[in-house]
């Protein structure tokens, strides 16, 4: 299964926009998607992102810093689909 | 002798208040740290701490941890 790990701030309207990205983009999906939200800044210090927010798939860093485009996610979501 | 320092530094520009809050809380959680403030506005971190208890770059490294980068500082009283 894919794992989507997001890194963001409670309250932040951009990490909020990544939140309904991220979902408008599995909708589009036909196999299942694990998504992680961290908030905690004890948790998001271990990733060393670089940046927030922060987007992981798989344990690989995708984005920093900005809302990727549904399309983005998609493609990162089906790289190395079997 | 004094043990305390001021520091300000100037962050690169944070996407909204609520990040601001959260550099301040964990730099304020920083032993040695006695008062921490992160203005949105002008993405600035204003922080006084202890210099025996911790150091500028302790604080620096949690910051960068966290995902911002501090692009400049200046010390006073």
């Amino acid at each position: 299964m894919k794992n989507i790990t997001l890194l963001g701030v409670e309250g932040c309207p951009t990490c909020a926009r990544l939140d309904e990205t991220v979902q408008a983009a599995i909708e589009t999906l036909d196999f299942p998607v694990a998504v992680e939200k961290i908030t905690e800044p004890e948790k998001i210090m271990e990733y060393n992102a670089g940046g927030l927010p922060a987007v992981f798939v798989n344990g690989r860093r995708k984005a920093v810093r900005r809302v990727p485009e549904v399309e983005e996610f998609v493609t990162w979501l089906k790289e190395d689909q079997a | 002798m004094t043990t305390k320092t001021k520091v300000t530094a100037k962050l690169e520009q944070l996407s909204c208040p609520d990040c601001a809050n959260m550099i301040a809380r964990v730099v304020a959680k920083i032993k040695g740290v006695e008062e921490a403030e992160v203005r949105y506005t002008t993405s600035k971190l204003i922080v006084t701490y202890d210099t025996v208890v911790t150091s500028w770059d302790s604080i620096a490294q949690s910051v960068a941890k966290l995902g911002y980068k501090i692009l400049s500082k200046t010390t006073g009283s």
